[in-house]
């Protein structure tokens, strides 16, 4: 692979937390990873966006496309890492 | 350019070439395309950077929804149910009006992702949920690949069907069929419940979209030099009623874009309003939170919003904050606040049930708080003791409502909370397929002398009361959170809350919004805890418990037991319990909050 850093949990968690912050105008770090993503403020439209930037960094099309709000910050970066492990060549 | 007095002035008498006088959309669609208007655009889709993506006249629109029309009777028949999700750019245009030339009944349902693909989502639960309750035939796609490509788990044993047709399929001279000229022929299936397990349709007849949505074309004097620039979702009521139906009926022209350029860019629609010359819109109180939020005020000066005519506010409660707010923020850009057009309806009276009149300044009053608790409006000059209410304008056109007392169906004078029963033309025939619930919400009968009169009402579920010809909106009969326009309950959230951590087993929780302008839930909870470590753990807990059934920004107050107020037969009262976190008179021992609020690090 030629990217110079792994795609780790922690890497992508740590990048969703600051397209997340900067969508909803909050500080990084009041973004509790156990907390459904709805309660900060994503709801099904806001999702699309999120989906939108996922999908131009890592190049992974989420499959709850519709629902972010329901998952917190940890389970979207499984989610993201899950999929480029099963498909690596659409990184 | 427009000034109020011009905008009045030029007005033009209606006119049957530009489809105003038709009795169904089709109608006015053939209309139109027959008439002086039938080259000029009818309806006009942007990209997210809103350039133009495609623009359809009212030859070539009729023309596609012919050929889509020919195409579904080749797998179903009239009064055969279609699924119509929100298709990008003018696709849901004409899918939407393809089912009704072929005589068929559309079910806008939200976007989803028809390529086979593992793991199930929320919108492919309550797709199917619809599917089970209206047995479509067809499902609507973009283009014949998207057909092919759509995984047939989705909907099984129904067709997709590919809005957009190669050129040159034969053409069906009997379209449109005879039930898409025929008032009481049923148009829609407008699915209103956002739970998946409980879908409702609400039969939507092709007479009460033109009742309804002429009204509202004459309460807003809508007119054909009007454009309606619209972002909302065309499976939403008033997405497909302002976006569709509205410029059929009044001659105007229609530019929409997709909800997700105007989440991502609310600029997008701002510019959009800014390019026209007379413009209508209609967005809920969110919207132009939204815009003031993310527009930055050096940015606000370079748009020229003074085109923006009537900016109806409605379909969520609405706030003269929000208002005010926008109208101060928008002044460099020439915004009046007399733009605002607070309205209320629901989608069993098709839309519109009434709403404020035209560059007409917004009613607001301040009625006295435990007044109102008590069942009447009491207007208070006190800001205190007062609630902000904002009047929801008179009734449209050939509409009628009364208060009623839900228990006794007896109806109320004015100043006296109660039940909105609405008679209108556009009250719908009733949820399909289900004959009880039908007559009890869509054909409720006043109790004594008035209802001699025969007269016919939707029970609404809202409370609220009227006064000076004005209808004010208070609340919902049963204690509901409207989140994102769909209903919760507040037991469900207190149940969750309960049980996420031992502090609180078996204790009593009120989940309720803080005061009327907060959007997030308050829940309170009522605990023997005392130890500062236990109660922030378990205030927490519970406000993750709670975040998981309700999407929304979650409270969460630990407080001692007995303090949640209640009634003398031991009902819960969550409204008066939010009000007592709200003024410190319930100091918690405990708190957790989604979103820190004022900004503090």
């Amino acid at each position: 692979m030629s990217t110079a850093q792994e795609i780790t949990h922690e890497v992508v968690a740590e990048r969703l937390r600051l397209l997340m912050a900067e969508l909803l105008e909050m500080e990084p770090a009041d973004l509790d990873d156990e907390v459904p993503l709805s309660a900060f403020g994503i709801d099904s439209m806001t999702s699309s966006v999120l989906v939108a930037d996922v999908e131009k960094w890592y190049g992974v099309r989420l499959e709850s496309a519709g629902s972010l709000g329901s998952l917190t910050l940890t389970d979207v970066a499984d989610e993201v890492v899950a999929v480029l492990r099963r498909h690596p060549e659409e990184k | 350019m427009n000034t109020p007095t011009e905008a009045t002035a030029t007005r033009a008498p209606a006119a049957a070439h530009t489809g105003r006088d038709a009795r169904t959309i089709v109608e006015a669609l053939t209309a139109r395309a027959e008439g002086p208007d039938a080259h000029r655009a009818v309806v006009t889709a942007l990209d997210a950077s809103g350039a133009v993506l495609e623009s359809l006249t009212p030859v070539e629109l009729d023309r596609r929804a012919r050929a889509l029309a020919a195409a579904l009777r080749e797998t179903g028949g009239a009064g055969d149910r279609v699924i119509v999700p929100a298709l990008p750019g003018l696709d849901f245009h004409i899918g939407f009006l393809g089912c009704l030339y072929a005589g068929m009944i559309a079910v806008p349902v939200p976007a989803f992702r028809t390529a086979a693909r593992a793991g199930t989502t929320t919108r492919a639960e309550r797709l199917a949920g619809i599917c089970g309750d209206c047995t479509p035939c067809a499902v609507l796609v973009s283009t014949p690949q998207d057909a092919e490509e759509a995984d047939s788990d989705l909907a099984p044993g129904v067709r997709f069907v590919a809005v957009r047709r190669p050129d040159g399929e034969a053409r069906d001279a009997s379209l449109p069929d005879p039930l898409a000229l025929d008032p009481e022929a049923t148009a829609l299936l407008q699915y209103t419940s956002g739970s998946t397990g409980d879908p409702r349709g609400v039969v939507v007849r092709h007479g009460n979209l033109v009742a309804n949505q002429a009204a509202m074309r004459d309460r807003c004097e809508v007119e054909p030099t009007t454009t309606i620039v619209s972002w909302l979702p065309f499976f939403h009521d008033m997405g497909l009623c302002t976006a569709v139906v509205l410029p059929l009926v009044s001659g105007a022209t229609t530019v929409t874009m997709e909800p997700a350029t105007f989440v991502r860019d609310p600029r997008v629609w701002l510019r959009a309003i800014a390019a026209e010359d007379d413009v209508f819109t209609a967005a809920p109180d969110f919207a132009y939170d939204i815009c003031v939020n993310r527009i930055p005020a050096e940015e606000r000066a370079a748009i020229d919003l003074s085109t923006w005519r009537i900016a109806v506010n409605g379909s969520e409660p609405v706030r003269a904050a929000t208002q005010r707010r926008f109208a101060e923020a928008f002044r460099p850009s020439f915004f009046r606040e007399e733009v605002f057009s607070p309205g209320f309806g629901l989608a069993e009276c098709t839309l519109a049930v009434s709403l404020s009149p035209s560059l007409v300044p917004t009613v607001v009053g301040l009625y006295d708080r435990e007044a109102l608790a008590e069942g009447k409006a009491v207007a208070t000059r006190v800001a205190a003791e007062g609630i902000e209410l904002v009047g929801c304008g008179p009734v449209v056109d050939d509409v009628r409502v009364e208060i009623v007392d839900p228990e006794t169906h007896r109806p109320l004078a004015d100043r006296v909370v109660g039940e909105i029963w609405v008679d209108s033309p556009g009250n719908c025939g009733g949820y399909w397929q289900r004959e009880q619930e039908s007559a009890d919400i869509f054909a409720a009968r006043l109790a004594g002398p008035d209802g001699a009169t025969g007269r016919t009402y939707v029970r609404t579920g809202d409370l609220g009361f009227v006064d000076g010809g004005e209808l004010f909106i208070t609340g919902r009969i049963k204690d509901v959170l409207i989140i994102g326009g769909e209903n919760y309950f507040p037991q469900d959230a207190e149940a969750v809350a309960l049980d996420s951590h031992p502090a609180f087993a078996q204790q009593r929780a009120a989940a309720w919004p803080l005061s009327e302008d907060d959007k997030g839930v308050a829940v309170v909870v009522e605990t023997t805890e005392r130890d500062p470590e236990a109660l922030a753990a378990a205030v927490r807990a519970a406000g993750i418990a709670v975040a998981k059934v309700l999407p929304t920004a979650v409270s969460v107050y630990a407080v001692p037991r007995n303090k949640v107020p209640r009634t003398t037969s031991g009902k819960i009262r969550r409204r008066a319990c939010a009000e007592q976190v709200r003024s410190g008179a319930l100091q918690p021992l405990a708190q957790w909050s989604s979103r820190r609020m004022g900004g503090a690090a």
